[in-house]
């Protein structure tokens, strides 16, 4: 019995992904583990392994194609098998005229196949090549339905028309992560209603408590007990007072979460990813200082697995090391909030006893959904984070 | 001075022409004059030509130079070879392009290969005339439509004048060319009429001519099926569509320059030959053009062929075999529809 | 007809020479490699194209065979040139595009040797048809082998020829195979010369071995030409001295009999004797011309040797004539 390749689900939010590209065509001999192809979400793309020993027998799904999560894309078998057999899914009960209904949907697939398949003249491509355009967009309505120069011609001027009130064409022109970036950042500041709050966190007792606990811990701290180790923890425990900031809120479904999942965005030289600490609330600060140097140095190298890539509910992003002060992030959607970090500043001020002393200074920007969160509860929010970095023995417990 | 003569004429007066100004130009084929010997003839011609197209000229330059053959397609055609490579310039009438057969070795491997051969040492001033195309019933030994099989020979150029004005200074630029040029008339055009010059004059061979510049669509025709592509633009002008009408007017070598620039321009190019539909002079200039302008492409390239069968008989028949522009809608229509505007 | 005399002894006694040591080089050469392609070699039937040469000036015409070097010599074409040509050099009197089937000088009234079994008859009926057309008492030979009778042009091209009553010559060189096969097979006629009835025009048949018979026969038959008397039909009968083509193993050769007698023959040596009994030739004059052409042909090999090979871009030149 041949076995079907799947759209992977990766992730909670995922509903559909598209192909990128096929390592292998159809009749090549895969080995089980083998990297068959790569498929992207919208948040991230993730190379798709062999299920199986066999012969890539079908390819359903060609590049660029879209399909939901969990339906076949390939399957993969002997020689001697019927393609047809796998591709018919295996849920579907035989109905009555089930032998009617069989056939329907062999020939589904390559139906599918050719519709998805994009016709455009040589000229229609270039010109849309050269005007950025993602002509997947457009209507052609030349011989079998192609794409003309006329169309692009038509397609840029009807967009000129509209860009001003919207664009829906967020990503078009790029490809692979940068697209995917582009519609996720898109969106979310077209589906949300964003606030950022900045103040800033006094702390020269945190960076104190980080040197006596290197000092002290030394060995057993395996990670590295680093900023965003702290921030992370302070973060954690603020969410647990807050868990209206633990949150998402996308197509109509406002969903508090019960755990805590933090996203950490990374720069990569493909764009921006963000690994995910899963259950942070429940990693003591020694755990989450481990789970984070893993995480980023994964992400760096690309080896994290897809789901340390999705499943977050709330987001910290850190540009303290370019030396920005304040900055306004954008959602992770269809979380809530996302708290971005800036670099530490020294500054003179008075103390408790009115005497000049050097004070390190942390820049925090948080930027909220007003659709779901008023302001007063994300001020309280934020002056939550700071009063756990400002007093870190807290981070302890 | 212009005046309106018919295709047929016009050829005759180059031909009159270019044998008053160069001695060395001499006819010869099959009664080209006919009666030759004949006593009660003389210098009159009997026929002149099968078509009359020579008509006139046997009593004006003599038996000479107006030279009855035997049927002996390769001897007379050889012949001509011969005397070009030592110095006349002989214009041979292969009666129906459908011969060449008889004949084809002395072009083929004789005639087109001699100047390469011989390291440039000769020259071949060789103007072979000949009919051809179909519409006249004359059934599948006299109609076709070889152009392309000799256009795909080195050494040799090959013309397919539409129009008297063209053929006329084809003809004459044909004659003064110091190479082999077979010169292909349409039996069927013979009769057309148009103005032209009286004076001795060329038409540059290896030129196309734009007959209606357009912006949408290029067509691009041999011979006789200028008239189709011509009444094909007519008909889309109403749906507001804009056809560029190139004449191909040299089939070898042909210009390449013009038509790449028209399909960079339109995009879209349609071939009307009326030729047999494979290996033919419109599946090379669709190669080619699919090739050097592929970017500028926005339409597949349709070529609109004769069918793969020889030219039938019955006129019905022959009728569905001739291109026209019908067949131009059907065929190309997926090149076509999305133009109309209305 | 000129008579032949002293000088016109020692240039036919020079060009039998080059040819037969030409001929006997390039077979000892080809096997070496050293030239590409394929050879016909003309030796053995050195009478033919010299004894009919000699009545020709550069302004009459030949057509000639795939077995054409002897033809070019005769012609008077330049050995260097031509073994060059054979070598594929850019110094080839083709510049190296014709080869050995293609050798042309169109400067000597050579109008190429030919690759198309029968090619040159209607050619050499067009160049007649020229010389007649200008009034001028030239002639063309048309040199074909007993192979070409049997091909179509023969027919409308001696056909032509006689209704036009062109100054052409019809030269068969009579070696008695076509390729492999006997021309007693291959013809229904016994000789090629019969055919002439048929064109009610003279038809000769000589021993192309002898020079003296072959020099006279085509004497009177140039002269009747260049008289506007018409084509006439010589079929000579000779032999080659080595195959069809250079690698030929020739099994269809006789080892005995009249047809080894032959081939046993040797037209220079009988044209020796005979020059020198008849006063026309030296001794000493006839070794002299056969150490000079030895020289010669070696020279020739060494300028072939020496020749650059054509440029890249001569591939595109000599298509069209500008």
């Amino acid at each position: 019995m041949a076995t079907n390749i799947l759209m992977p689900k990766l992730g909670l939010t995922m509903t559909e992904g598209t192909v990128e590209s096929w390592y292998k065509k159809e009749g090549d001999a895969v080995k089980k583990g083998d990297i068959v192809c790569t498929i992207s979400s919208e948040k991230l793309t993730h190379d798709v392994e062999a299920p199986e020993d066999g012969i890539l027998l079908k390819i359903f799904v060609e590049e660029l194609g879209q399909i939901p999560c969990k339906e076949p894309i390939g399957c993969i078998g002997e020689l001697s098998e019927k393609v047809a057999e796998a591709s018919a899914p295996a849920k579907e009960p035989a109905l009555t005229e089930g032998q009617i209904q069989r056939e329907v949907q062999v020939t589904a697939s390559p139906r599918n196949k050719e519709v998805e398949r994009i016709f455009i003249t040589p000229i229609a491509r270039k010109i849309a090549a050269e005007r950025g355009i993602d002509y997947s967009e457009i209507t052609g309505t030349g011989g079998n339905g192609r794409i003309t120069r006329h169309d692009v011609e038509n397609f840029v001027l009807t967009v000129k028309a509209a860009s001003a009130a919207t664009n829906t064409n967020a990503g078009q022109g790029l490809s692979g992560m940068r697209k995917v970036i582009a519609k996720r950042m898109h969106n979310s500041l077209q589906q949300t209603a964003q606030v950022t709050l900045h103040r800033k966190a006094n702390v020269s007792p945190l960076m104190t408590f980080r040197t006596d606990m290197k000092a002290k811990l030394g060995d057993r701290l395996s990670g590295q007990l680093s900023i965003n180790t702290l921030l992370a923890r302070a973060v954690v425990l603020a969410l647990k007072d807050f868990p209206e900031m633990n949150a998402s809120y996308a197509n109509g479904e406002h969903v508090v979460h019960e755990d805590i999942h933090i996203g950490m965005a990374v720069a990569v030289d493909e764009g921006l990813i963000v690994p995910v600490v899963k259950d942070a609330a429940n990693k003591t600060l020694t755990k989450l200082a481990e789970n984070i140097t893993t995480l980023i140095s994964g992400a760096r190298s690309h080896t994290l697995s897809s789901d340390l890539l999705t499943g977050s509910t709330f987001t910290i992003s850190n540009l303290g090391y370019a030396g920005i002060e304040y900055f306004t992030p954008i959602l992770n959607t269809p979380e809530i909030g996302i708290l971005g970090v800036g670099a530490i500043d020294r500054k003179l001020a008075f103390s408790g006893n009115k005497e000049i002393v050097e004070q390190q200074e942390l820049p925090l920007s948080l930027t909220f959904d007003h659709q779901v969160v008023d302001g007063a509860l994300a001020a309280e929010f934020l002056q939550c984070i700071c009063t756990y970095l400002e007093n870190p023995y807290l981070l302890l417990f | 001075m212009t005046r309106k003569i018919t295709f047929m004429k016009a050829i005759n007066e180059a031909m009159d022409q270019s044998m008053e100004r160069d001695e060395r130009v001499i006819l010869l084929g099959e009664d080209v004059a006919g009666g030759a010997t004949i006593e009660h003839l003389g210098n009159e011609g009997a026929w002149g030509g099968v078509f009359g197209v020579t008509k006139g000229l046997v009593e004006k330059y003599g038996r000479e130079r107006v030279i009855d053959t035997p049927i002996s397609e390769m001897g007379y055609m050889g012949a001509a070879v011969g005397a070009a490579a030592t110095g006349l310039r002989p214009v041979p009438e292969l009666m129906f392009n459908d011969f060449i057969g008889f004949c084809f070795d002395t072009l083929l491997a004789q005639g087109s290969k001699m100047r390469y051969m011989f390291g440039g040492k000769a020259k071949i001033p060789l103007t072979v005339r000949t009919c051809h195309g179909a519409g006249a019933s004359a059934a599948a030994q006299h109609s076709g439509s070889y152009y392309g099989l000799l256009g795909s020979i080195p050494g040799i150029k090959v013309v397919v004048p539409s129009n008297p004005y063209d053929a006329k200074g084809l003809l004459n630029a044909a004659i003064e060319d110091d190479n082999i040029v077979m010169f292909f008339e349409d039996k069927t055009l013979y009769g057309i009429k148009e103005e032209v010059p009286e004076e001795y004059y060329t038409v540059e061979i290896g030129k196309a001519k734009v007959k209606k510049a357009g912006s949408d669509l290029t067509i691009v025709t041999i011979g006789k099926m200028l008239y189709v592509a011509l009444e094909v633009a007519e008909k889309l002008e109403a749906d507001g569509v804009d056809v560029e009408v190139i004449d191909l007017v040299t089939v070898a070598p042909w210009d390449q320059e013009t038509i790449i620039n028209s399909v960079k321009k339109t995009g879209r190019l349609i071939i009307i030959d009326e030729a047999n539909p494979h290996n033919n002079t419109a599946t090379d200039i669709s190669s080619v053009v699919a090739d050097k302008a592929f970017d500028y492409l926005d339409g597949p390239i349709k070529c609109i062929c004769a069918p793969n069968t020889p030219v039938p008989f019955a006129s019905n028949l022959e009728q569905l075999y001739i291109p026209n522009a019908d067949k131009v809608f059907d065929l190309a229509d997926e090149l076509i529809a999305d133009l109309k505007k209305s | 007809m000129q008579n032949l005399d002293m000088k016109k002894a020692a240039w036919i006694y020079e060009k039998m020479n080059d040819i037969r040591n030409f001929e006997d080089e390039v077979h000892r050469i080809f096997t070496s490699g050293e030239i590409p392609g394929f050879v016909h070699l003309y030796a053995g039937e050195e009478a033919v194209a010299t004894g009919v040469c000699a009545h020709l000036t550069d302004a009459d015409y030949i057509t000639s065979t795939h077995r054409g070097h002897g033809h070019c010599i005769a012609k008077g074409c330049d050995l260097n040139g031509m073994m060059a040509e054979i070598y594929g050099k850019e110094t080839g009197l083709c510049k190296g595009k014709g080869g050995s089937m293609h050798i042309a000088d169109i400067d000597k009234g050579m109008l190429g040797a030919n690759g198309m079994v029968g090619g040159g008859f209607p050619i050499a009926v067009g160049a007649g048809l020229r010389n007649k057309y200008l009034k001028t008492d030239n002639v063309v030979v048309c040199f074909f082998g007993d192979g070409a009778a049997n091909e179509g042009t023969f027919h409308e091209g001696i056909n032509l020829a006689a209704i036009w009553k062109l100054p052409v010559i019809f030269v068969c060189e009579n070696n008695l195979f076509a390729e492999a096969t006997p021309q007693s097979y291959s013809s229904a006629s016994k000789t090629i010369a019969q055919r002439s009835l048929a064109y009610d025009i003279p038809g000769i048949s000589v021993d192309g071995m002898d020079l003296m018979e072959v020099y006279k026969t085509a004497g009177e038959a140039i002269d009747r030409a260049r008289k506007g008397e018409g084509p006439t039909i010589i079929e000579c009968l000779t032999y080659r001295k080595y195959g069809h083509f250079e690698g030929d193993e020739q099994k269809y050769k006789a080892k005995e009999g009249p047809e080894k007698e032959r081939a046993d023959l040797d037209c220079i040596q009988l044209f020796r004797k005979e020059a020198i009994a008849l006063k026309l030739l030296t001794k000493e004059q006839a070794d002299e011309i056969e150490a000079n052409s030895v020289k010669a042909i070696a020279k020739a090999i060494q300028f072939a040797q020496g020749s650059p090979i054509p440029r890249p871009e001569a591939l595109y030149e000599d298509v069209y004539a500008d």
